[in-house]
């Protein structure tokens, strides 16, 4: 079967959960996608762990407000929807490459220049990061310190940083640019 | 600023939806002739943009915020190719990272990657320069207005009143715009000064 299916099916559970008002189906879903975790015997302790981060840090406080107007019920169904669509899109995640994803979307006739350029940011997002990493690793090591906020040089100094990983990134897509015309003999 | 999975009605993330595509579909449409060379541009400023985005500002004790680079993506690329760009961005990080919901995808690239181009746009075509004070005010003026969009989505959901949420959304933002300017702009600067030796040029 055309492994695209089971992505499909992901993202069309994902907009189900969104606007779902049943909690006993949305536990049910839940449920379900815990038992294929782990009977497919994907990682569920990274899935778990990353669902938990993700909850806290993109919803918890409107989780919270919502409590404070709406009551504790409203702020269980918000929460267990945010939940039921960050375990179905890690275990996507863990199920399915990111180039898999990128083709099934490509599949429901997506533009090709997004899905192009979405290739390019996966693809290089972590040779960016790394840089920049370095970087701030870098400057700490020459004694610049992040503690003075909003100050004018501590502003300039991460504008820099930023200029620069720009300039290696424009260097870099550069060269791919370069490969391609030398792969295929025109731009 | 990203809006997760569940938090917006239906009426809302059909609107943004319908919004979002309207204008990414002209947005093509006009980048038609699109050349091979600016694609790996695009991405690259893409990637680069979301290394950005985890380079923390300090913005008072104990708390920090992050670049959005909306603004700084319009200046490289300029506005339909920086839509796109930052339509990519906010693409990956709800497709990859769960970072914003894929069914509120039109109210996030709305706020994120329409708005802040759209805003730089207008505030170029008014104030026609980009000089440095031009830069920042882009940049700031783009979080302020993204996050009042974010408010009253919302709040139009029934999510949350706009009372509870207006005031420390854009309070907040507001501090967080500051530190966009001034980075945006010493970034661009700097940009500017080092491509130009190069005789490069977005357009």
């Amino acid at each position: 079967m055309d492994k695209s299916y089971g992505i499909w099916l992901s993202f069309t559970l994902m907009v189900v959960c969104s606007f779902l008002n049943d909690l006993r189906i949305l536990t049910f879903i839940m449920a379900s996608f815990v038992l294929a975790i782990l009977i497919k015997r994907l990682k569920i302790k990274r899935i778990m762990a990353r669902t938990a981060i993700m909850y806290l840090l993109s919803g918890g406080l409107i989780v919270i407000m919502t409590i404070l107007r709406n009551g504790w019920l409203y702020g269980l169904l918000l929460s267990m929807r945010l939940l039921d669509s960050l375990i179905i899109g890690f275990t996507l995640l863990e199920a399915y490459t990111e180039y898999q994803i990128l083709e099934a979307l490509r599949k429901l006739r997506m533009p090709n220049v997004l899905l192009d350029v979405m290739a390019f940011i996966v693809r290089y997002f972590g040779v960016i990061s790394r840089e920049s990493r370095k970087m701030w690793i870098a400057r700490q090591s020459r004694a610049f310190e992040n503690s003075h906020w909003m100050s004018s040089e501590n502003m300039k100094e991460i504008g820099h940083m930023v200029a620069i990983l720009f300039l290696k990134s424009y260097n870099r897509s550069l060269r791919i640019e370069r490969s391609m015309v030398s792969r295929r003999g025109d731009l | 600023m990203h809006i997760p999975n569940g938090f917006l009605d239906i009426k809302t993330s059909v609107t943004t939806a319908v919004a979002s595509g309207g204008t990414l579909a002209y947005a093509f449409r006009k980048l038609n002739d699109l050349t091979d060379d600016q694609i790996p541009k695009m991405g690259m400023v893409g990637a680069f943009i979301f290394a950005s985005q985890m380079i923390n500002i300090p913005i008072g004790p104990g708390t920090s915020g992050h670049l959005i680079g909306g603004v700084l993506a319009y200046l490289l690329l300029g506005h339909f190719e920086a839509m796109i760009t930052m339509t990519a961005v906010v693409f990956v990080q709800a497709l990859f990272f769960q970072d914003g919901g894929l069914v509120v995808l039109g109210a996030n690239v709305l706020n994120m990657a329409i708005v802040p181009v759209m805003v730089a746009y207008l505030i170029e075509k008014l104030v026609k320069n980009r000089k440095r004070i031009s830069v920042a005010f882009m940049a700031w003026s783009s979080v302020v207005l993204s996050a009042l969009l974010v408010s009253i989505e919302l709040a139009v959901s029934g999510t949350v009143t706009i009372s509870q949420v207006l005031l420390p959304m854009i309070g907040w933002h507001v501090l967080i715009g500051i530190a966009e300017g001034v980075i945006t702009m010493f970034a661009y600067i700097f940009i500017d000064e080092q491509l130009n030796q190069r005789e490069f040029s977005h357009e």
